[in-house]
């Protein structure tokens, strides 16, 4: 095709250098140069066409830009299999985690929010348990100390009782004693009285 | 050196490596990379989705990490644009749809921007994001018309075909009309902005091959992923429309 668009040129170039000589030659039969116009055309635009078919590129196909063919529903069908793949493994499974996070979030939101009259209910209760917890706290304490009490008094009675009757024992131990060492003083006292007088008083006087 | 850039750099428009099947001709490279498209959102959503855990060990609802919270991020966006575009009744059963349009056309259009398909060499034309085909392009928006029919006449039967004569029956052809020019324009819009940043882009490199495409690569990825929502947002706002109740 290349060698047959360069053969024509250069066929159509001679066929046309013949027929650009023939008007010089004519140019002197001039009644024959009308005939010869006609004549002219044909290689000239011989040259011409061959000259546009050599300029066309020699191997490649017309290019096209709008050329729809199977293309068009092979891709539309791609497109539906990917819709269906996505449906299932990404839009479905990702949508429910999202949905399920929000549900939770606002549950908890709520569970929070409109409960403040409950939150003093409870409050409140928790007050009273505390109170009277206290008061059955303070309750066995005291309970307890008076128990204690008690016991201390008994034991320090009995103990008080022991001391004083050990007291009063020793006591009564002493006073004999005094007694018996006043009784004995006073024979001693009535001897050394006679003792004295003895030495004292001169010899023969009598008390 | 230069000439292995130039090589690399050449730019190739509507050249297609042609796949017969049955009597069918195939865009096989708009087939090669869709698919390559396809497998990367499905590893993402795979790994994203393992071990999902609204609840921690007790019982405090913990903040996802890593991969799961790329996921659920997406998926609370598309699920917002859904309930902006359609309302509040109907929008969960939409966010698949939505959501891969916006997923398959983002990943298409990022994918033929940054990797660099010219390594691999094709027996004919070059491979590119798949949304540079008309055939995509075109087939994203018919699902769209389908889609938004589809949600019309499910929710209000054939009391659907009477917004074809609201607010006044005058308006019948137009609105006949704009049947049409909805997928066309959702088709050209999005084929013309990607077909149109690779070119240039192929131009510039095929000119400068260093650092001058760069800026122009920076505002393609942009503009491809602005794209995407557009496309996603306008599927999103005809199904509203088909939906909603009468003003």
């Amino acid at each position: 095709m290349q060698a047959l668009a360069q053969a024509r040129p250069a066929a159509a170039f001679t066929a046309a250098r013949q027929a650009a000589r023939r008007p010089v030659v004519c140019a002197v039969q001039a009644p024959k140069a009308a005939q010869k116009l006609p004549a002219m055309v044909k290689p000239a635009a011989l040259t011409a066409l061959a000259n546009v078919i050599a300029s066309l590129p020699a191997h490649a196909e017309t290019g096209k830009i709008f050329d729809f063919n199977l293309t068009m529903p092979v891709m539309a069908g791609e497109f539906l299999l990917l819709m269906v793949f996505l449906d299932k493994f990404w839009f479905g499974p990702v949508g429910a985690t999202l949905d399920a996070r929000d549900a939770e979030l606002r549950a908890k939101l709520a569970l929070v929010k409109d409960n403040g009259s409950a939150v003093a209910q409870l409050q409140a209760e928790a007050e009273r348990l505390i109170s009277e917890a206290r008061a059955a706290a303070q309750k066995q304490v005291a309970e307890a100390k008076a128990a204690v009490a008690a016991e201390c008094a008994k034991e320090l009675a009995e103990a008080k009782a022991k001391v004083d009757a050990e007291l009063a024992k020793a006591l009564a131990t002493f006073q004999a004693e005094k007694d018996a060492a006043m009784k004995g003083l006073g024979s001693q006292v009535e001897s050394l009285s006679a003792d004295i007088l003895g030495r004292v008083l001169p010899e023969g006087v009598r008390v | 050196m230069t000439n292995i850039c130039f090589d690399v750099a050449e730019v190739s428009v509507g050249q297609h490596w042609y796949w017969q099947l049955g009597g069918y001709s195939l865009h096989g490279q708009v087939l090669i990379t869709s698919w390559i498209v396809v497998a990367v959102i499905g590893v993402i959503c795979l790994l994203g989705t393992q071990n999902l855990q609204p609840v921690s060990g007790g019982s405090a609802a913990t903040a996802p990490k890593g991969l799961q919270n790329l996921t659920e991020y997406i998926t609370e966006f598309i699920r917002d644009l859904a309930k902006t575009q359609i309302g509040e009744e109907d929008y969960l059963k939409w966010v698949p749809f939505l959501g891969t349009i916006f997923l398959f056309i983002f990943v298409s259009n990022w994918s033929g921007a940054l990797i660099p398909w010219r390594i691999l060499e094709l027996p004919n034309g070059e491979l590119a994001a798949p949304t540079n085909d008309i055939n995509t392009t075109v087939a994203l928006a018919l699902l769209t018309s389908i889609a938004y029919f589809y949600a019309g006449i499910s929710k209000k039967g054939l009391g659907y075909f009477k917004r074809y004569i609201s607010p006044a029956a005058f308006l019948l052809p137009i609105n006949i009309l704009e049947d049409l020019t909805k997928p066309l324009s959702l088709s050209f819009r999005l084929f013309g902005n990607i077909l149109a940043d690779e070119l240039v882009v192929g131009v510039l490199v095929s000119l400068v091959p260093l650092v001058v495409p760069i800026p122009i690569m920076l505002l393609g990825l942009f503009t491809s992923a602005i794209q995407a929502l557009v496309f996603a947002t306008l599927a999103g706002a005809y199904i509203g429309e088909s939906v909603e109740d009468h003003h």
